[in-house]
């Protein structure tokens, strides 16, 4: 595996929403690289014939009554957490513009 | 009198060799199953799934049949599992074949289980794509010629 | 093991309920004992208010001749990953700092309402990420046989809890290894049940998967009580199993005619030679006692690793998305937009290795990559199980080391992620499986604690742990 490039790691960082100083970009190519390198073994594994596994349980469609439950949460509890908020709502930063 | 005896014991040595090669060779290729015992065998199984007492039965002896194809064409293992493992590459549907296995496991480990249709029928299909893929079984051609 | 404090958990709860013991004195005993050894850090938090509360009522329910439950007093102390009242629940994570928890686990539910009573949050490696504690956001915590030294991760503040006598036992989770590794690196037993055994509500998820929840303690027997407890389906976590009807505390039989296979891939070189000195002594006692030892090669645990670092990562992108600096947790207030404030939030607020594990994880995720990374290891993962599969053929437990060397020095695989990774070598395919496994202390290597593996076939949770207590009565 080829070390992978400043703007791969900026993309990747991109979609998955994490700003990244310089320092931190320099480093994360070396340190990627190297642990993408060591998986890419999985290449050259035989899986003719095989499926992918998904979950080791085996269980299916786990259903349960369509009634709500009290898990003793209500809204007051769940808004102290919030880093900001107004009238009883969520209120993140400006979105458009 | 010596150089003839020495000949003599190079002859056998030459045969004895070219036996052992010829045994290991055979061992090697892959062998052809004879098809008529396991059809006949599976039209038993298929007869007696009507009865839903013998289902129990009728998973042990598919998978017990499909043991004996990985055993009849020389796969290598020391248990059922493990020729599995080493039949991948033949398996069209290896988790369909393996369905079928781990249910007749749970049969033997689980008297008292109750087989739901749904499973045994999973179980054979599965079962009977692996004979397939061994050629124990003759894969069935639809009409208009695609299998 | 060595002189305890505390005597074998169903003993404790036995005497608080007779009236013998006060559940006050116990709670106070272990606070006592977590401020003397605060050097080790493996305590990020006391729930020194709540604990004394629920002691009383304890002691109160007692006084009146009321049936308290059979973990009746017994303190216990929870991994930081686990939301507890009366403390932060931080994942030893700058994100989750100043998190309070608006419900409990259902773990923490279930062993409350047999009396038992939670003392204090563990330090792990950030998120649950790691092998050593090194990735901790607040502290490191040291091995309690040589304080140069790693107590092993991520559970490595619940396994020094352990060792240090803190209580008599402790709560860890393992996704790769992070409740054996530990374990064998400090000293006590730790357990790591079939996948979907314990509920996993309120636990801060890490690889959905992989993840499970298990005890560690300094003895099979409380580690199968705790588990007994634990067990069982939960409406609130869909892969939750039927728990075994006869439950997991009558721990019974003997070796004789039990075959065990020596798992061949972890017996080569790689292997310390303290380590592996260890584990052949103690399948030879096993030989002794009657067990059938044999051989089994599983060829694709040569891949175990590779494919744990796709699927874990992968899974962790994914559960670590609802960071995000809106609702809870650390939020960054100087981003003047929405976009700014989850990156600067969520780059601010995650440590180094969250960052490279999401970013791992976005990569096998990301289309064009999707089916060379993800879906192969998904793959490899059914070559895995199905090896598994045959090898429970041919014996009915596996037996091997833990880890492949004893506690490392903090610092020494800190620089290097992949070398850091290579110490779950040894545990990551029993999550890839889904069977329950567990470590339990065999001797030691120059001085240094080196745990035993033994692991069963899935469900078979009980007859792993009575094998466990046979192996343990015997080293």
């Amino acid at each position: 595996m080829t070390q992978l490039s400043r703007e791969e790691v900026l993309k990747l960082a991109r979609l998955a929403r994490l700003e990244l100083s310089e320092e931190e970009v320099a480093e994360f190519q070396d340190e990627l690289s190297a642990v993408l390198g060591y998986v890419s073994q999985l290449q050259e594994a035989d899986v003719a014939g095989l499926e992918p596994t998904t979950q080791v349980t085996g269980l299916k469609n786990v259903m349960r009554e369509d009634m709500p439950r009290d898990y003793g949460v209500d809204r007051e509890k769940l808004l102290r957490l919030a880093p900001s908020k107004q009238d009883g709502q969520l209120k993140p930063k400006r979105m458009i513009g | 009198m010596k150089q003839g005896i020495m000949l003599g014991v190079m002859g056998g040595v030459s045969i004895l060799v070219v036996a052992i090669v010829f045994f290991a060779m055979r061992r090697r290729r892959p062998k052809e199953l004879k098809s008529e015992q396991f059809q006949t065998k599976w039209q038993e199984l298929q007869k007696m799934c009507a009865d839903k007492a013998s289902w129990k039965k009728v998973v042990h002896d598919a998978d017990h049949l499909l043991d004996e194809a990985l055993r009849k064409k020389r796969i290598r293992g020391k248990s059922m599992g493990e020729r599995m493992v080493h039949a991948q590459r033949l398996f069209t549907n290896n988790d369909g074949v393996w369905f079928g296995h781990k249910l007749r496991n749970r049969v033997e480990a689980e008297p008292d289980m109750r087989l739901k249709e749904d499973d045994v029928k999973d179980a054979l299909i599965g079962i009977r794509q692996g004979l397939k893929d061994l050629g124990a079984l003759p894969e069935t051609k639809k009409a208009g010629g695609k299998s | 093991m060595n002189y305890s404090q505390w005597p074998l958990i169903a003993t404790i709860a036995a005497q608080v309920q007779a009236g013998e013991l006060k559940a006050i004195d116990l709670v106070e005993r272990a606070l006592k004992t977590i401020a003397d050894k605060q050097e080790f850090d493996a305590i990020i938090a006391t729930l020194d208010d709540r604990a004394r509360e629920r002691a009383q009522a304890v002691d109160a329910a007692v006084a009146k001749g009321e049936k308290v439950g059979r973990l009746a007093g017994v303190p216990f102390i929870a991994k930081d990953n686990f939301l507890v009242f009366g403390a932060e629940t931080t994942a030893a994570s700058n994100m989750l700092r100043g998190f309070t928890a608006p419900f409990q686990a259902t773990v923490i539910e279930k062993l409350e309402a047999e009396g038992a009573i939670c003392v204090a949050k563990a330090n792990l490696d950030a998120f649950a990420h790691g092998a050593s504690t090194e990735n901790s956001d607040f502290m490191t915590t040291k091995n309690p046989h040589d304080k140069t030294r790693v107590p092993g991760g991520s559970s490595g503040g619940s396994a020094a809890s352990v060792v240090l006598d803190l209580a008599p036992f402790a709560l860890g989770t393992d996704t790769g290894g992070s409740i054996r590794q530990p374990a064998s690196l400090s000293g006590c037993v730790g357990y790591k049940p079939t996948y979907g055994l314990v509920s996993r509500s309120g636990v801060v998820a890490m690889a959905s998967s992989l993840d499970v929840i298990g005890p560690m303690t300094r003895s099979v027997e409380d580690a199968a009580l705790v588990l007994d407890i634990m067990a069982g389906q939960d409406a609130s976590d869909s892969t939750t199993i039927v728990r075994d009807p006869a439950g997991y505390v009558s721990l019974e039989g003997d070796l004789k005619g039990k075959k065990i296979g020596i798992i061949k891939e972890y017996m080569s070189e790689g292997l310390d030679a303290g380590v592996k000195k260890q584990i052949e002594a103690a399948v030879e006692k096993l030989k002794n006692a009657g067990a059938e030892i044999t051989e089994v090669s599983l060829p694709s645990l040569s891949l175990a690793l590779a494919v744990y670092y796709v699927l874990c990562p992968a899974e962790v992108s994914s559960n670590l998305s609802r960071y995000d600096g809106q609702r809870y947790g650390f939020a960054d207030d100087s981003a003047k937009t929405l976009d700014e404030s989850f990156s600067h939030s969520r780059g601010r607020g995650f440590g180094k290795e969250a960052k490279r594990r999401i970013m791992i994880g976005t990569y096998v995720l990301s289309s064009g990559f999707y089916d060379a990374y993800y879906r192969k290891a998904q793959t490899v993962r059914t070559k895995l199980i199905n090896e598994c599969s045959a090898a429970f053929e041919q014996a009915d437990f596996l037996i091997g080391p833990v880890a492949p060397t004893p506690a490392f020095k903090i610092g020494e695989n800190a620089s290097d992620p992949l070398k850091m990774y290579l110490a779950d070598v040894m545990t990551v395919a029993v999550n890839l499986v889904g069977i329950p496994a567990i470590s339990i202390p065999a001797g030691d290597s120059d001085g240094l604690p080196v745990g035993l593996q033994l692991m069963a076939p899935q469900r078979k949770d009980r007859e792993l742990l009575s094998l466990a207590k046979l192996t343990e009565e015997l080293l």
